[in-house]
């Protein structure tokens, strides 16, 4: 009799079980959100700038002058930079302003029809902080079909300071302004302030080894808390000075930020020696409208360059 | 007065210690850890040490749901208890015993095709299976191990750059997993029937089987080391008032009561409970109530947390912070379970307890009736329940009974001891005539076929003729033989049955006795006391067969001739101040005292007694030793019995005794 209800609790036991394990869900899970306190993972949006490695094409304007800037992608833009590069021991201060007035109604398109420019005008005299800007060529080099083309769309308007031949007495004062004035041929004079940011300077610690592919960069500069910053990633081919940006990471201007490991293992250190990081801090706004309406950039950038 | 000095002191203790934090949670609720407590828990979560109430199989199933944004349902807990002996085995499979976290990282990344790619990222945290063993080392000490498999797995998307001829972006999981074992011992002591206590460390030993972490280790579980302390105190038999803390910051309190029913108790327990990690400062209310049968058991349980239900947690606070506990964390959400205990008792609860027995009697073979009126040992028997329950006692003499003999059963009151009485039987073939030393099994049982106890004890068995110097006890020897006796009479009174036909029917009585006593007397060969030992007495068959016997051995014998052909008779105990007693015998002629005359003129040679119907008869006393006639005999019986009984007052004085046979 005992034996008898022992084997009844059990069916009922087993039949409960079966019937309920079939009924099972997953817990519920928890949802974090990531905030401003968190350390271990920073908001960062990354792209990559330099899709084809193999072309030095890609290599140009880098180091000074905005990176990845496509100043075509604007209507008229001034760009004005305060750079400093750290190359080992060396350092390197430039002040660059340039102003370039595009002819959207003359693109240049390369053999697929793709625009890759437009034609320049100059509409008269340009000044920054009362500086008579230059007129130099605005130089693009884009491959078509097989071939790199080289080749000028017009003029552009330039003060530069910093390097040896450079004479202008420009310099690109941080968290200030600088005027702009356009005095045109025809038409009334513009002139206006463009503010510069704080001065950005950066430093970057390395841990782990690149053979390992453990390396891990920790990037800290002077961080306002405001707004963001824009790093570029970048490499220089091994033997040759020619410079890649790889990704441009636009993160929190609060001066820290470790650089996703997968972005710093996976370069092939085989082909480069070199890694560059550069901390752009970044004004931008819009001026004028219509026509006139212009696109103003005003950065601080630090450039540093690390034997790998 | 010393409970309470007790009770305020240890209150005090308490209050003196720091409280920290919560590991102890289990989801059937929080009982008491007493063996007298009023649910049957079978848990491990705060019960480190795995004390158990289960007596031998217990499975247990808990199945709930936790209520989020959307309620889901999940087996909470699968276990198998077994208890063997002194030692617990618990063995129980987690699948519920999970929790989940999940967010979108930080980081955005932008495709070849200009598409936005967020990555998300899965943390999982589960207790696989539990194992448990406790060893009762003492009735009120119990020791005991707990040890728990535990697996992390950190599944992370990635946005991986695969330099070839171009840079692009390849989306990934990176998925880390680790296991480890964490291993606790627990001491429960209960000091006193109204206090239990535990003591019990957290995180002893942590065993990581698989470590496969190198860019999660700090979202692993945090695992301080630490202790908890228990502590339960029962003011009135149906109230429990528990307490356990923990040295990594919590503590946990609250009560059990209930309601015993025949054969089942409804019982409620509710507790608090404190988390440093988590707020308001009590984080949270478990309620539990269970209705249990000796077979069955179900609890309904769950546990509501006072802070608001908020599905999204800050990513910084969790990476500081992590968790310490799988089912109570400050990212719990409220969970009710339905617990089911099925209990499986394939051996015998040991209800009753024999705690001393004593022989009373050694075993004569030949008083065979005095063992079915009068206990031959007596057992002290305590009842180890909370319930009246019917005890039977039995018993088996080794070599002696074929078969185990059943004594009436007793009832005893709860926790009650009591006198239990114990009766045999001796067999009909019994015959050994040497005395033996055998054992006696003695055995308890409340059930019909399961024993509770058993106990042994020495015996001495006397030879079947051994007698214990009782004249009383002398009527057990008389019984015996009456169809050897009553053939052996018949045979006799047919031989003078032309005689007795002659007779008036009032007389007959007289000289069929006469007759009897005659004929026996004549065939024997007077053997002066063959056997004169006080503990020796033959059966009437063999005091004929050996044509012999002492006054014992003769009384029977004539009484036996006597009663088996309806003659009543009584034996007469003359007792010795000191020495040897002796036995003559009286027996009634049914004459009525005017009748007496017909007998004898002489009113010493006979006294009045009443029959069993209360009339007045004549009775006269025979001198069974004098073996030359009847009217011999009953001169010397007379004279004998008128001497001690009356002249020297043996009567009233209790020297002499008069024994009915019948």
């Amino acid at each position: 009799m005992k034996k008898t209800i022992s084997k009844f609790i059990l069916s009922i036991a087993l039949l409960a079980l079966s019937l309920i394990y079939n009924g099972c869900d997953t817990p519920a899970p928890t949802e974090l959100v990531i905030d401003n306190n968190t350390t271990t993972e920073d908001q960062v949006d990354v792209e990559i700038i330099t899709k084809d490695i193999q072309d030095e094409f890609y290599s140009n304007g880098f180091d000074s002058t905005g990176v990845a800037q496509r100043l075509h992608n604007f209507g008229s833009v001034i760009v004005l930079t305060g750079t400093k590069i750290s190359n080992n021991n060396s350092i390197t201060n430039t002040s660059l302003a340039q102003a370039v007035f595009f002819d959207k109604t003359t693109p240049v398109k390369n053999m697929h029809g793709d625009v890759v420019g437009f034609h320049t005008v100059l509409p008269g005299q340009v000044k920054f902080n009362g500086i008579t800007a230059k007129i130099r060529p605005l130089e693009i080099k884009f491959r078509n079909g097989s071939s790199v083309i080289d080749t000028i769309l017009g003029s552009k308007y330039v003060v530069f300071s910093g390097r040896q031949n450079a004479v202008d007495p420009f310099g690109y004062n941080f968290k200030s302004n600088i005027s702009f004035q356009l005095n045109p041929d025809k038409g009334l004079p513009t002139s206006f302030l463009i503010p510069t940011p704080e001065k950005i300077t950066g430093k970057v610690t390395f841990n782990g080894n690149k053979n390992a592919k453990n390396l891990r960069a920790v990037l800290e500069w002077n961080g306002t808390g405001s707004q963001k910053i824009e790093i570029v990633l970048g490499a220089i081919v091994k033997g040759k000075n020619i410079s890649f940006p790889l990704y441009s990471l636009k993160t929190r201007d609060d001066s820290k930020f470790v650089v996703p490991a997968q972005l710093l293992n996976s370069i092939p250190f085989e082909r480069f020696d070199k890694i560059i990081f550069t901390f752009i801090r970044r004004i931008e706004f819009d001026s004028g409208s219509g026509s006139n309406r212009l696109k103003v950039f005003s950065q601080s950038i630090h450039t540093i360059i690390i034997n790998i | 007065m010393r409970k309470s000095v007790l009770t305020i002191s240890l209150i005090l203790f308490l209050y003196s210690l720091k409280i920290y934090s919560q590991n102890s949670f289990g989801l059937n609720g929080f009982w008491s850890m007493n063996k007298k407590a009023n649910i049957m828990s079978n848990s491990i979560d705060g019960n480190t040490s795995n004390f158990s109430n289960v007596k031998d199989w217990g499975i247990d199933l808990s199945y709930g749901g936790e209520f989020a944004n959307s309620t889901t349902s999940n087996l909470y807990l699968l276990s198998l208890t077994k208890t063997l002996d002194r030692s617990n085995f618990y063995l129980r499979y987690t699948p519920g015993y999970q929790k989940d976290f999940f967010f979108i990282s930080g980081q955005s990344f932008v495709l070849e095709d200009s598409s936005t790619q967020t990555l998300n990222s899965k943390f999982s945290y589960k207790e696989i299976f539990g194992v448990g063993y406790s060893y009762q080392i003492y009735k009120n000490l119990s020791i005991g191990f707990t040890t728990r498999l535990f697996n992390q797995e950190f599944k992370n998307e990635v946005v991986e750059p695969i330099f070839s001829d171009s840079l692009y972006f390849n989306l990934k999981t990176e998925t880390e997993n680790s296991s480890f074992w964490k291993t606790d011992i627990g001491i429960n002591f209960t000091p006193v029937e109204y206090l239990s206590l535990s003591v019990a460390s957290i995180n002893l030993i942590d065993l990581k089987t698989n470590k496969n972490i190198s860019n999660n280790s700090e979202y692993e579980i945090k695992r301080p080391k630490g202790a908890q302390f228990g502590v339960t105190i029962s003011p009135y038999k149906q109230l429990n008032l528990n307490f356990i803390y923990e040295t990594s910051n919590s503590f946990m309190a609250g009560f059990n009561t209930g309601m015993d029913f025949e054969n089942a108790s409804l019982n409620l327990s509710v507790s608090a409970l404190h988390d440093k990690d988590q707020t308001p400062y009590i984080a949270g209310i478990v309620p539990a109530i269970s209705y249990q049968t000796k077979v069955f058991g179900i609890t309904l349980s769950g546990v509501k947390y006072f802070r608001g239900k908020n599905i999204s947690q800050s990513f910084s606070v969790f990476e500081t912070e992590g968790i310490k506990n799988i089912l109570n964390n400050r990212y719990s959400f409220d969970k009710a379970a339905l617990t089911i205990s099925f209990r499986l008792n394939t051996i015998a609860e040991e209800k009753a307890k024999i705690i001393n027995l004593k022989i009373v009697q050694d075993i004569f073979p030949a008083f065979e009736d005095i063992y079915l009126n009068k206990p031959f040992a007596v057992g002290k028997v305590v009842n180890q329940t909370d319930k009246k329950i019917s005890v039977k006692p039995s018993s088996k003499i080794i070599g002696f009974n074929r078969d185990i003999i059943y004594s009436p059963d007793v009832f005893v009151n709860a926790h009650d001891t009591v006198d239990i009485p114990f009766f045999t039987i001796v067999p009909d073939s019994y015959s050994n005539t040497k005395n033996t030393v055998s054992y006696v099994d003695f055995y308890i049982s409340t059930k019909t076929d399961e024993n509770d106890d058993k106990y042994q004890k020495p015996i001495l068995i006397n030879k079947i003729n051994a007698w214990d110097g009782k004249v009383i006890h002398l009527k057990e020897f008389i019984k015996r033989d009456a169809d050897y006796i009553i053939k052996y009479a018949k045979e006799i009174l047919s031989e003078n049955k032309n005689m007795l036909d002659t007779l008036v029917y009032s007389l007959s009585t007289f000289y069929k006795a006469k007759i009897l006593f005659d004929n026996i007397v004549k065939k024997f060969v007077y053997v002066a006391d063959p056997n004169a030992t006080s503990d020796y007495v033959q059966f009437p068959h063999q005091t004929i067969e050996l044509k012999g016997g002492d006054c014992d051995d003769l009384s029977v014998l004539y009484s036996a001739v006597l009663e088996n052909i309806g003659i009543q008779t009584a034996l007469v105990d003359y007792k010795p101040d000191k020495g040897l007693g002796h036995v003559n015998l009286l027996f009634n002629t049914e004459l009525s005292p005017q009748n007496a005359k017909w007998i004898t003129e002489n009113d010493r040679k006979y006294f009045i007694r009443k029959n069993n119907k209360g009339e007045d008869q004549v009775w006269i006393a025979i001198e069974t030793t004098s073996l030359t006639d009847f009217m011999k005999a009953w001169e010397l019986g007379i004279e004998k019995f008128n001497n001690e009984a009356f002249d020297n007052l043996g009567l009233a004085k209790g020297r002499v005794e008069i024994i009915d046979v019948q």
